[in-house]
């Protein structure tokens, strides 16, 4: 009974407008209120999804932790990183080289969100 | 000593939906959204001398009526909300659980209406509505699996067997 109910309402969703049916700078907006984990999951559902989630630049943080800093991934990843509307990132990360993020990440005292979140040399980049 | 006192009614401005119904609305209600303030200070429309009768209606082809009442009553409701100041909203942590109560209970409709309503409000610019319904979206999706995503919003996974296994591990270091 439970699945003929599914079926009815997926029946009724689909002659009516749907997630995907919106602009991609209205799911952009969605997806940049969800936390990562949830924002990973949404774009495991369906390959529009998928690109419209890596364009809105959430693949960075991913990019980050393929450098194998767990702690920091998860600091950042969880609060402090977030995009704009446009979905640009606060500052472009994936425009500096491993070797770079390696260093700059050693100088910084990770443990000090605000220094990771408002380094000078990211500032300066970004503006 | 009586002095007359000149009873000024509120300016009302006329708009219609993409089905041919027009509704009459209070200027300052209305003035929420971008799209038909910039339509009426372009053509001039704040001009007292023009009655609402005379007045020529604002078509809105992107909605229809049913999605305009909700929008008018939603405007009606936030008619005295402060300005946005979008540059310190952009700066704040994006959160989905501030809500106001009205617009949870507002909002609570059906998925197809929550998304005419987000089509609609992204077309008129009203940034304030077009913020909550994205919450609300956004809180449906919190905490569902990818297959309950699917299943909620009834998307068609077009993944390759291949390609989600690889989506999977991807984003393995996310999951608990």
């Amino acid at each position: 009974e439970e699945e003929g109910e599914e079926e009815e309402k997926v029946k009724r969703v689909e002659d009516k407008i749907a997630l995907l049916e919106c602009p991609n700078e209205v799911i952009a907006l969605i997806i940049h209120r969800l936390p990562m984990k949830e924002r990973l999951r949404l774009a495991s559902t369906c390959k529009n999804l998928n690109e419209l989630e890596k364009r809105s630049g959430g693949r960075n943080i991913y990019v980050i932790s393929l450098l194998r800093f767990p702690s920091f991934t998860m600091m950042i990843g969880e609060k402090e990183f977030s995009t704009d509307s446009n979905g640009r990132h606060p500052f472009l990360l994936l425009d500096f080289t491993t070797f770079f993020i390696n260093a700059y990440i050693s100088f910084l005292n990770v443990t000090n969100c605000d220094a990771v979140r408002h380094p000078p040399i990211f500032r300066s980049v970004h503006s | 000593f009586l002095f007359p006192i000149k009873m000024t009614s509120p300016r009302m401005i006329k708009l219609t939906s993409n089905d041919d119904k027009t509704f009459e609305v209070e200027r300052d209600v209305i003035k929420q959204s971008v799209t038909v303030n910039t339509l009426i200070t372009d053509l001039n429309m704040d001009d007292e001398d023009v009655s609402v009768e005379n007045q020529m209606a604002i078509p809105l082809p992107n909605v229809d009526a049913a999605t305009l009442e909700m929008v008018i009553t939603w405007c009606k409701q936030h008619r005295e909300d402060p300005p946005r100041n979008e540059e310190e909203e952009e700066k704040k942590e994006k959160r989905t659980d501030d809500i106001p109560e009205w617009d949870k209970t507002f909002l609570d409709v059906e998925q197809s209406v929550l998304f005419a309503l987000i089509l609609a409000a992204n077309y008129m610019d009203i940034k304030g509505l077009l913020d909550n319904c994205c919450k609300t979206v956004a809180n449906m999706i919190k905490g569902k699996t990818p297959d309950e995503i699917r299943k909620h919003f009834n998307i068609k996974n077009d993944f390759t067997p291949e390609e989600e296994e690889q989506i999977r591990k991807e984003n393995a270091w996310c999951e608990d």
